[in-house]
């Protein structure tokens, strides 16, 4: 058997696992690149009240912050996960209502409840931007010192919110 | 039906740009990935992020950031997905430097076998 | 009576898959001692079988059978009749039924035309194809049926795909396998002839023309694929070095590798074993393209729905095939002497560098599609690879080969080395002369329009020169037209880029804008409304000098079945010159976004691949008399 040929099978045998592995990954799941860094610097108003929210809003303890918006049909299915997930006191939860009208987005929760302790209202879509948001609904989780610890680019559910997001929050058992 | 084709159009708001800008405009949204759809660059796409972003851009090159900034500001909230340009790094040395290590072999290979 | 007709293109799907087994049954219960017959009349009766079935699946779409799921999802009863048949091949299962088709039809055209080879030669060639036979079917009936029944009927389909109700994509999938397939034909050859003591350069010379075949089908499919592309998806390129477009892109670079590599080997008996290699790689690429596109395992702008388990058996099958397949060469290739030597300043020379510039940028276009999966793999940074990287690699190693190309003929001419020195000076100056006639205002652009004048004035020169040799003229006549149409592509490809003008701006009804050399003026907008879709079409009147020249039409359907709206661009197509108009987005009821694009010469794009096609033709008629 000539040296080439072995070569070529060698590489073929390598590309076939990578081409096996590829089968089962997900080709359109990006990492986002801001874990670990800190929450950006923002100063936006509340979508009910006439006050501002700049990083001093976050309490001293880990947030869960989701991004929604009433024209989001997914987050309809996530919604109930959060009402659930607002009534735990170890955690905060805060809302980031991206590129949405502020009557739509109060009707919307006053039909379904509102999860959020506060709602920081993100209308053109800046902070979003910033913290590289691109699916609707997405959620983050941060630590006390306000670094990004975790990213979720869809609806949660039962399972992401046992398995990879109880964990990160600090609660195992 | 019409109702469906308006998107909102924050694109089409600023007209006063300069020649050159727009052509650096251009190169780079072609440069960049839409994020939401299948396979397609900003330039070409009109989904409502990309429509943002090309807004975002337009209002970097115009408060005077160049190419590169863009990028980076890009690339560091979106990762190096959105550039269809990869990065030379450790990372990319294959891909970057994969073909002329090939062509050497290969010529290499087939000269020896069969040129006198 | 419908009903039936589905059983019985299923039962023919198992007829046909009982016959590969019959076809195979000589070769490995027997041997070769035994009679060959069964061999040789299964291989022309697959495809028959397979015809059969895949128009009683045409006939289940035109006679509206939606208790089969495959016809439930890909049609509709409000789709025009010729949707209607095309939908047949418009999803996953029907498309494969489709490539099982055309490679029984490649197997019977092998066995009709291959009475002359030798004996065990024809039988191991046959048994392979055969072989490849089996394979794709037992594909289609594990895992892909068509015939498939759902248990709970739908009242009505749920529609083709809108962007594939068009012509354009009629054609083009059929195109492109007849090009794929065709390929398996070369590789079974490849095969068999290393089962042999020699690979004798008559071989090499009988299988050339089943080589040019393909490869003309595959440019064909591809030219297809990317002119649907340019006037159907709205923004005017038409190339976007998309997964699906490298997956057919590089089994064409490296057939055009074989096509002139395979030319030595006849007329020389040289690169024997190089030549074989090449064979089976082209066929794999091939097939290593099928499953990228099928297997959802890349993010590509043809989304076939992905599911891991047919991903696994086309895994298996080119596991099979391109392992199998490199086992055999590897243990045969020592036995391939070349007849003679080649000497670098030669045609084969020649051939050694288009083969290794075409393979490498073969191997680059792997590397581009390959990596992010590989990335992804190992849990690194997930990465794009476009435009930018395709033109900082590729092109580089395409401007040598563009200069070799040209030079082709001055090195053909077998005359003395001081004539050869001055015909190379006249026509380099005469090449640099007629490329500044155009305003040259970048260094690419220069190279490529000058590689294209190269190439012409080359041809042009070697024309004129041996109009009183009838036989070189016709020999050559293949060659000549080919290289033609890629200096016509060429320029085309240049001029386009490098002149256009794109630009995006909003009208209200009744203004106008004027861009590059014409006015364009919105004249009105009317509402359609069509069998299976509504449209909004514009009316962008076209004047320069307030002289009228044509009206454009663009549009945007939206498909009752689809949620999102479809851009059909309007286009006023000159040879010189396409005026491309696609309507963006409503801003309100009179006032619309376009996109404008002025593209000179955009044409000879296409119009290259058709001369580069005339000349394969060309070759498979005249090539095999002269020698």
């Amino acid at each position: 058997m000539s040296k080439s040929a072995v070569f070529a099978i060698a590489a073929f045998s390598f590309m076939s696992f990578f081409l096996y592995q590829g089968l089962y990954n997900d080709p359109k799941k990006v990492e986002s690149p801001l874990i670990g860094k800190e929450f950006p610097k923002f100063k936006l108003n509340d979508l009910f009240l006439n006050t501002a929210h700049d990083n001093d809003s976050f309490q001293n303890k880990k947030t869960i912050i989701n991004v929604w918006a009433s024209w989001c049909l997914e987050c309809e299915r996530e919604h109930s996960y959060l009402i659930a997930l607002s009534n735990n006191k170890n955690f905060d939860l805060v809302g980031i209502n991206y590129k949405d009208n502020a009557d739509d987005a109060k009707g919307w929760l006053n039909m379904r409840g509102n999860p959020y302790r506060i709602i920081i209202a993100d209308f053109t879509g800046d902070l979003s931007l910033d913290l590289g948001v691109y699916g609707v609904p997405e959620t983050y989780i941060i630590d006390k010192n306000q670094i990004i610890l975790y990213k979720h680019i869809g609806p949660i559910n039962n399972k992401i919110i046992q398995q990879e997001m109880m964990p990160l929050l600090g609660m195992n058992e | 039906m019409k109702k469906i084709f308006i998107v909102i159009a924050f694109l089409f708001s600023s007209n006063s740009f300069s020649a050159d800008i727009d052509k650096q405009y251009k190169s780079l949204i072609e440069e960049l990935r839409c994020m939401v759809c299948q396979n397609q660059n900003l330039s070409e796409s009109e989904a409502p992020l990309a429509v943002d972003m090309k807004q975002k851009i337009k209002e970097m090159l115009k408060s005077g950031k160049n190419e590169e900034q863009i990028k980076a500001f890009l690339s560091e909230r979106y990762s190096s997905y959105i550039l269809y340009e990869p990065p030379v790094n450790s990372q990319n040395i294959i891909l970057w430097f994969g073909p002329l290590v090939f062509i050497v072999i290969l010529s290499f290979v087939l000269f020896r076998r069969y040129i006198r | 009576m419908i009903i039936e007709i589905g059983y019985i293109g299923y039962f023919l799907l198992l007829l046909g898959l009982m016959n590969c087994m019959l076809l195979l049954t000589p070769k490995f219960v027997s041997g070769l001692n035994v009679s060959s017959n069964i061999l040789l009349s299964a291989s022309k009766l697959h495809f028959p079988i397979l015809l059969i079935s895949f128009i009683c699946l045409v006939i289940t779409f035109v006679g509206e059978d939606y208790s089969l799921d495959y016809v439930a999802k890909n049609s509709n009863s409000n789709l025009p009749l010729i949707y209607k048949i095309s939908a047949a091949w418009a999803g996953h299962e029907g498309s494969m039924l489709l490539w099982c088709v055309v490679s029984s039809f490649w197997m019977f055209l092998a066995s009709i035309f291959s009475e002359d080879l030798h004996k065990s030669l024809r039988i191991n060639f046959l048994a392979t194809m055969g072989l490849l036979n089996l394979g794709f079917l037992l594909f289609v009936v594990a895992t892909s049926n068509p015939f498939d029944r759902t248990m709970n009927v739908p009242i009505d389909g749920s529609d083709l795909n809108p962007l594939l109700q068009d012509f354009g994509l009629i054609v083009h999938p059929p195109m492109l396998y007849m090009g794929y397939v065709g390929l398996s034909v070369v590789f079974s050859f490849a095969i068999a002839c290393c089962f042999e003591s020699d690979f004798k350069k008559e071989w090499a010379q009988w299988i050339r023309p089943w080589i040019l075949a393909s490869w003309s089908f595959l440019t064909l499919g591809i030219a297809l694929g990317s002119w649907w592309a340019y006037y159907e998806l709205g923004w005017g390129g038409w190339w976007f070095w998309d997964p699906v477009e490298n997956a057919s892109f590089m089994p064409w670079l490296m057939s055009t590798a074989l096509l002139h590599s395979v030319i030595a080997t006849g007329e020389k008996g040289m690169f024997k074993s190089w030549t074989i290699l090449l064979s089976i790689f082209t066929f794999s690429l091939s097939l290593l393209g099928t499953f990228l596109v099928r297997s959802g395992i890349l993010i590509s702008v043809h989304s076939f729905a992905s599911d891991p388990t047919r991903g696994i058996f086309i895994l298996l099958m080119l596991l099979a095939l391109i392992g199998g397949g490199l086992i055999i060469y590897s243990m045969n290739s020592k036995k391939f002497v070349d007849d003679n030597e080649v000497t670098l300043f030669s045609k084969e020379g020649f051939f050694l560098l288009n083969n290794i510039l075409l393979v490498t940028a073969t191997f680059t276009i792997l590397l581009g599609t390959m990596y992010p999966l590989f990335l992804d793999v190992l849990g690194l940074e997930k990465i794009s690879v476009g435009v930018p990287y395709y033109n900082a690699v590729f092109i580089p190693l395409m401007i040598p080969l563009m200069l070799f190309v040209g030079y082709i003929p001055i090195l053909l001419a077998r005359n003395s080395k001081n004539s050869q020195l001055i015909q190379l000076v006249v026509i380099l100056i005469l090449s640099i002369i007629l490329s500044l006639t155009f305003s040259v205002n970048s260094i690419l652009f220069f190279i490529g329009i000058f590689s294209a004048t190269w190439i012409i004035v080359n041809i042009l020169y070697d024309v004129f020169f041996s109009l009183d040799n009838k036989i070189k003229l016709k020999n050559r006549m293949g060659m000549y037209f080919a290289h033609f149409g890629l200096a016509i592509f060429i320029l085309g490809a240049s001029i386009s880029e490098n002149n256009k003008i794109e630009k995006e701006f909003v009208l209200n009804v009744g203004e106008s804008k004027t861009i590059g050399l014409f006015e364009y003026k919105l004249e009105k907008l009317s509402e359609l409304k069509s069998v299976n879709y509504d449209a909004i079409i514009a009316s962008v009147l076209v004047s320069k000098d307030n002289q009228f020249i044509t009206e454009i039409n663009p549009e945007k359907r939206l498909y009752h079945s689809s949620e999102s709206p479809m851009t059909e661009a309007g286009i006023h197509g000159r040879i010189d010159r396409d005026l491309y108009v696609s309507l963006g987005n409503m801003i309100d009821d009179n006032k619309w976004s376009l996109r404008i694009y002025d593209k000179p010469f955009i044409r000879f794009i296409w119009i290259g691949t058709i001369f580069m096609i005339i000349g394969s033709i060309f070759s498979i008629r005249f090539k095999k008399k002269s020698s």
